[in-house]
């Protein structure tokens, strides 16, 4: 071995990355383009726009200053705010389980009609957190998808032949060039 | 010594890429890595090995024209 190359998290869902930019305490507002954080101005604006495989990029001028910083902050919340985000939708489910044996347990009438009441709560709110949690896995998914591709083209542009090992929870390509 | 080069490329549930070079030596080897991953991704590290700093024994596949900038 002779070099590793790690690469930055995609930000791949908007409704993580607006928390994400809130969360830093930074501002932004959506343009047509994209998100700009309007704390990072240079000469022009600093955006996050989305790209072709829906992968959001910082775009900026060299003159904006603590961008790398920004980028670190922003990276480290993302990931916060996704995990939250799980954490939200197992503790709606366990809360759910728990509500539904409660209403069976309930020994007087009223009482089973107030737990039907909160478990109908609670599982709107977990249907909500699901469907959230569905979509950012899907984009996931879709981009984990487009980068084998665009390994697997740029591997063979170079001349290496290409296989696939399954791996737990990743995917591993080993490109293979004989002399 | 091996007559094959590898590059083995992981890819994380979050989407993030490490890749690693086998059987290539000296700066070569990071070349070859930013040919493969330019346009795919945006570099967040490199870290060289031993084989690096030993003389390249092989040729680069493109010349990498549209260097990366690294963050």
């Amino acid at each position: 071995m002779s070099a590793i190359i790690k690469t930055l998290t995609p930000f791949l869902d908007i409704s993580i990355l607006k928390e994400a930019i809130s969360e830093c305490g930074y501002h932004f507002v959506q343009q047509a383009n994209g998100i700009e954080i309007v704390e990072l101005k240079g000469y022009r604006p600093t955006i996050f726009v989305a790209d072709s495989r829906g992968r959001f990029t910082l775009t900026h001028d060299s003159h904006t200053r603590n961008i790398k910083e920004f980028l670190e902050k922003i990276t480290s919340q993302y990931k916060i705010v996704y995990a939250r985000k799980q954490e939200e939708l197992r503790r709606l489910k366990e809360e759910e389980k728990r509500m539904a044996i409660e209403k069976e347990n309930a020994l007087v009438k009223q009482e089973q009609l107030s737990y039907e009441q909160k478990l109908r709560e609670i599982q709107a709110q977990k249907q909500r957190a699901e469907e959230e949690m569905l979509k950012v896995e899907q984009e996931k998914k879709a981009y984990i998808e487009s980068q084998k591709k665009a390994v697997y083209e740029k591997a063979k542009e170079m001349g290496y032949e290409v296989e696939e090992v399954k791996k737990a929870n990743k995917i591993q390509l080993v490109l293979v060039k004989r002399k | 010594m091996s007559n094959e080069t590898k590059i083995i490329v992981t890819i994380a549930e979050d989407g993030t890429i490490s890749a690693e070079t086998e059987g290539i030596t000296g700066e070569v080897c990071i070349g070859e890595l930013e040919n493969l991953l330019q346009d795919i991704a945006e570099i967040e590290s490199i870290k060289k090995t031993d084989d690096y700093y030993r003389e390249s024994n092989i040729t680069p596949t493109i010349k990498n024209e549209n260097k990366i900038t690294r963050k």
